[in-house]
């Protein structure tokens, strides 16, 4: 069988219940507990650290308030309550990426609770809760000396990434296919960006995602054995790894054998999930209040004024795009896929470009060539105001759509302003048909074979006849409207 | 001459008849001599001290009505407040050699007064003790016994005061280990409303219990050094931002239609006899003074050390789990990194680390939390509110600071023996309220302290109530041994 | 209240302390001796009292999101045991040992 086939075999035996887990580091400027820079990418290895990050003897944490914010944002874009009381713990365990052996992030109060995501999966409309969105930083990094990990000699440490704000946002198990569960990690990581909160980059690791998994007999009221599953890095592997954790453990049911409670790593290069720790195994985090922080009284003013900063969201905006531009279901959607994508949409509709004709152009060739050079549009040579004066000329019929197709290719990277060039240029089309109709019949005269054919009713004769015309124009010809005057000319004969 | 105070010693460095390094010579010739049978020291930094006496010279000739009155002072620091690039160990084998990168706010503080460190102090390792005795570089003899332990954690800095080498040192305070060894030496010994001083760069044994406070030979020299080094600090969140009350202002206000109140669990059967009768002659001095004593009760006095017992060991456990030889200190090489981290730490950490981390990782453990680590924060609430209530019947607390005198070297092998030192100082710690000691008299030629505590931010109060009953006595005026030999 | 060697050993594994039998077995008697102690703290009713995790009053202490200067690779490396220059060093980690 194929692996669909499989899944789907496996489907219609058991119930899939897929819970997934997301920690998403903070785009603040500085760490969560300390004023270090938060970019950890940049700077050579621990050089972004302080004592606090380090976790010298003596340091003590104070709390990144835009961190605050931003979870709170998060959660009110994921519809959650925040509760009027919340507190850090201490997570207690050691490892050499956590210099103070415990992690600071919050155990039994957390910063929001009971939201929900929605979202369209093969038609269907899924709504998956969300348990809780809370605070914490994130670990150092390590990189071990040899090729892998069981082989190594020694490991190195670098802890520039050792307090960087990360957010938890715990989903609850409502998701019944490993697509549902993939869509579910698209579209949160789409408002995390929206929202600006999040750079939503897997591979990275600023946006990680940890899977738990059970399956139950369908009909059964028990759930099953849960598999927590980690190791994953993209959305692609977050599927893979679920419909193979599905045939695994379909395998081992079918069989009339018992799943063990554990974690499981995802081996993309194997294509499989092997054991990492079982239950038995599980750790003792020991959590307790955090003492060197006072807890956080978040009241009603200042979750009315963080939601004064959530900017519309995706789905709201594609349906907005639909109603007020006309825009089909589906253009909306690519329109407002992120959020520079609606808003450059919506910066040329304000300058006067229609709406129609803004959504062709921006989601086909300006979307190919930002594709092309690996550079958005509002980083081109081009910009958003030049595109829009671009279109503008085609608008008003001042040029043709081929011109405006090479004059934007050559725009977006060496920039310029376009009605100087198609004034300097002379690539403003020509569309006056007194000029045109003396151009046809030229035209007519040079290509009497042509011109016969076509009158004896060979379509596709009028090709040459029009490339005459366009040749003669330098290609600036309103070709519609030499469509038009060829067709007149050779039928009225 | 004898050792002089704060109060004394800038007065002199401002009439010509001495100079920062004069006093810093004397200070270090005075360590010199007196280590030999002390062991209060665990680095003497000779260098910075002279680097800071020069440029507290320079300070008192520019500015000499507007310097600090400790400036040009020598001073003495716990070893578990950090200073920038001079060893600090806490007491511990596993600190060996670790230098911060960074000076603790209060240290910075006194320094940016004028101050002039003579040395760094030993204690119990990381502050879990009572008698000194569980430094891993020995233990620390009390100048008025050196047979006998000078009380502890901060016993090094109480004794270098009592041996008069400093006219004061800083310590730290989680459950008495500033006022008790204070009172075994017969010095002034103050630990501050919790918040009031900044905890950052003071190693941590118990988050919510530290706090930092001074060592001096009267109260007028706590409330100079209080002054100095409380107040708001941005780097410690815990540390409480209201404007500090000048405990100078009140300083002289005397006792005069004050209620004081008597805890009845304070003078229970562990007390010696003649403690006891030590702090009863105290109270008739103070109602001499005009203060009103009745009895009060805290009736969960006795609970309170096992809520300590509990909350201590468990934020200590989440505390130490830093030193694991990864980033600073010492550590055990093995060829696995978990046996890395067991070897390191087994051998790094002394006995009664092992114990309270055992104990406060118990406590935290799944299946025990609520009825040990739960149970002990609702206590501790109950604890408060006690005194809470006390505090609505009288003005401030006053009480024995120890139940016993200095006891001698080895004679506490008990664990919970020597947990019951602190029996009637670490309920203010758990209540975070301000606490002082003050000598109050001596049986047979060892010092006992009276204790006085008042509410939270009530720090000048305490300081009131115990210089009233210093000026009205002259125990604090009897030197030790070591102190006389200054002369 | 007794406590099982398993117990102590379990929790010396939880702590990272390498502790020898002799110690382990000191360790069992002492902790013994506090716990039956501190075991008159279940006598007390604590059902209408809330929890202090810390005294005062303190609640939203936050600090802007301000980057300041770092210390620098060369400071935070100085204190450390092992380093090849740029990295703190360990030994390798072993199979399990993520665990535990
Ligand atoms: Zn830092």
């Amino acid at each position: 069988m194929t692996e669909t086939a499989t899944i789907a075999a496996a489907l219609d035996r058991y119930e899939v219940v897929i819970g997934l887990e997301v920690h998403a580091q903070l785009l603040t400027r500085s760490k969560m507990f300390c004023p270090c820079p938060a970019d950890y990418t940049s700077a050579a290895p621990n050089a972004n650290t302080c004592p606090v990050c380090l976790g010298l003897p003596g340091v003590l944490p104070t709390i990144n308030q835009e961190a605050v914010d931003f979870t709170v944002r998060t959660a009110l874009a994921l519809h959650c309550d925040i509760p009027p009381f919340t507190k850090f713990d201490r997570k207690n365990y050691f490892y050499p990426d956590l210099p103070k052996g415990y992690q600071i992030s919050q155990y039994d109060l957390p910063l929001s609770v009971s939201g929900h995501l929605e979202f369209p999966v093969g038609g269907d409309a899924v709504r998956c809760g969300i348990t809780r969105v809370h605070l914490e930083e994130d670990t150092g990094t390590m990189h071990h000396a040899g090729d892998v990990l069981q082989s190594a000699t020694s490991s190195l440490i670098d802890l520039n990434r050792c307090g960087v704000p990360l957010m938890e946002i715990v989903g609850e198990p409502d998701l019944r296919t490993p697509e549902a569960a993939r869509e579910y990690l698209v579209r949160l990581r789409q408002i995390l960006t929206y929202i600006g909160v999040n750079d939503g980059n897997l591979e990275k690791g600023s946006f990680r995602c940890d899977a738990n998994i059970s399956l139950r007999p369908r009909g059964a009221q028990e759930l099953g054995v849960k598999v927590e599953v980690k190791n994953m890095n993209s959305f692609r592997a977050v599927q893979r790894a679920l419909e193979s954790e599905i045939e695994r453990q379909t395998e081992v049911l079918d069989a009339g054998g018992t799943l063990v409670q554990e974690t499981r790593g995802w081996v993309e290069a194997q294509g499989r999930t092997i054991s990492q720790r079982s239950k038995e195994q599980a750790h003792d985090y020991r959590y307790f209040p955090e003492p060197d922080l006072p807890p956080l009284r978040l009241d009603a003013a200042f979750v009315e004024r963080v939601r004064a900063t959530l900017p519309e969201l995706p789905e709201a905006r594609a349906h907005r795009f639909q109603q007020q531009y006309g825009l089909t279901a589906y253009d909306a959607a690519v329109l407002t896929d992120t959020r520079d994508e609606a808003d450059t949409y919506e910066a040329l509709v304000a300058a006067r470009v229609p709406a129609k004709l803004a959504a062709n152009w921006q989601s086909g060739d300006v979307a190919a060539l930002a594709n092309e050079h690996h550079v958005p549009l509002q980083h081109s040579g081009l910009g958003i105001d030049g595109l829009a004066s671009l279109l503008r000329l085609v608008d008003a019929g001042t040029i043709n759509g081929p011109t405006a197709k090479e004059l934007l290719a050559e725009l977006y990277v060496s920039g310029g302003n376009p009605e100087g060039l198609v004034r300097d240029r002379g690539l403003a089309q020509v569309s006056d048909t007194a000029e045109l109709s003396a151009l046809v019949d030229a035209a007519i005269t040079a290509n009497p074979a042509a011109a016969a054919d076509f009158r004896a009713g060979k379509q596709r004769a009028l090709g040459q006849l029009m490339r005459a015309v366009k040749e003669a124009t330098g290609g600036k010809a309103d070709m519609p409207l030499v469509n038009r005057l060829l067709r007149e000319r050779l039928l009225e004969q | 001459m004898t050792p002089r105070t704060i109060t004394e010693l800038a007065a002199a460095l401002r009439d010509g008849s001495t100079t920062p390094r004069t006093l810093l010579d004397a200070a270090l010739a005075h360590v010199d001599r007196t280590e030999q049978d002390l062991n209060a020291y665990l680095a003497v930094t000779r260098e910075l001290g002279y680097m800071q006496a020069d440029a507290a010279s320079h300070m008192l000739e520019e500015h000499p009505d507007t310097a600090s009155p400790l400036c040009g002072i020598p001073m003495a620091l716990k070893d578990v407040l950090c200073v920038d690039g001079i060893d600090t160990t806490a007491g511990s084998k596993i600190l060996r050699g670790f230098k911060p990168p960074y000076t603790s706010t209060a240290v910075q503080r006194l320094f940016d007064a004028g101050a002039v460190c003579v040395g760094k102090t030993n204690c119990d390792e990381f502050a879990m003790g009572s008698s000194t005795e569980n430094s891993a570089y020995g233990p620390v003899g009390n100048p008025w016994d050196i047979e006998r332990v000078p009380g502890g954690s901060s016993g090094g800095s109480a004794a270098t005061v009592a041996a008069g080498s400093v006219p004061y040192s800083l310590g730290s305070d989680t459950g008495g280990s500033i006022r008790q060894p204070a009172a075994l030496t017969g010095v002034v010994g103050f630990k501050p409303t919790y918040g009031r001083i900044s905890r950052y760069g003071l190693i941590a044994f118990a988050s919510s219990l530290d706090q930092i406070g001074p060592f001096t030979r009267t109260v007028e020299d706590c409330a100079l050094v209080y002054t100095t080094i409380a107040g708001h600090d941005p780097r410690d969140s815990t540390s409480d931002p209201r404007a500090v009350d000048d405990p100078l202002a009140s300083l002289h206000a005397g006792v005069a239609g004050m209620r004081l109140g008597i805890p009845r669990e304070y003078l229970g059967e562990g007390t010696e006899p003649g403690v006891r009768d030590a702090v009863q002659a105290a109270f008739r001095v103070l109602e001499a003074q005009g203060a009103t004593l009745q009895e009060v009760s805290l009736p969960s006095t006795d609970v309170a050390l096992s809520v300590y017992y509990i909350i201590a060991p468990a934020e200590c456990s989440s505390n130490l789990a830093r030193y694991d030889g990864v980033r600073f200190g010492s550590r055990v090489e093995r060829p696995s990194l978990t046996d890395t981290y067991l070897q390191t730490r087994g051998v790094g950490f002394g006995n009664e680390v092992k114990r309270r981390v055992m104990l406060g990782t118990y406590a935290l453990s799944s299946g025990y939390y609520d009825a040990y680590y739960r149970q002990a924060q609702k206590v501790r609430t109950l604890v408060s509110q006690e005194f809470e209530a006390v505090f609505k019947e009288v003005d401030a607390i006053v009480c024995p600071t120890s139940p016993s005198v200095a006891f001698p070297m080895g004679s506490r092998d008990d664990p919970l023996s020597m947990y019951m030192c602190d029996v009637v100082t670490l309920p203010a710690n758990l209540a975070g309220i301000p606490g002082i000691s003050v000598p109050c008299g001596f049986v047979d030629g060892l010092p006992v302290g009276l204790q006085v505590i008042a509410p939270r931010f009530e720090d000048a109060r305490v300081m009131r109530v115990a210089h009233a009953y210093e000026q009205a006595t002259d125990f604090h005026a009897q030197l030790s041994p070591y102190a006389s030999a200054a002369a | 209240m007794t406590l099982s060697r398993a117990e102590v050993d379990h929790v010396a594994t939880l702590a990272r302390l390498g502790l020898s039998d002799a110690e382990k077995d000191r360790l069992l008697g002492e902790l013994e001796a506090i716990l039956d102690h501190i075991e008159r703290l279940q006598r007390v009713d604590t059902s209408t009292l809330a929890e202090t995790a810390q005294v005062g009053d303190l609640v939203n202490v936050l600090r802007a999101d301000v980057p300041e200067a770092p210390i620098g690779a060369a400071a935070a490396l100085r204190n450390a045991p092992a380093t090849d220059g740029s990295y703190f060093v360990v030994g390798a980690i072993q199979g399990t040992e993520l665990d535990a």
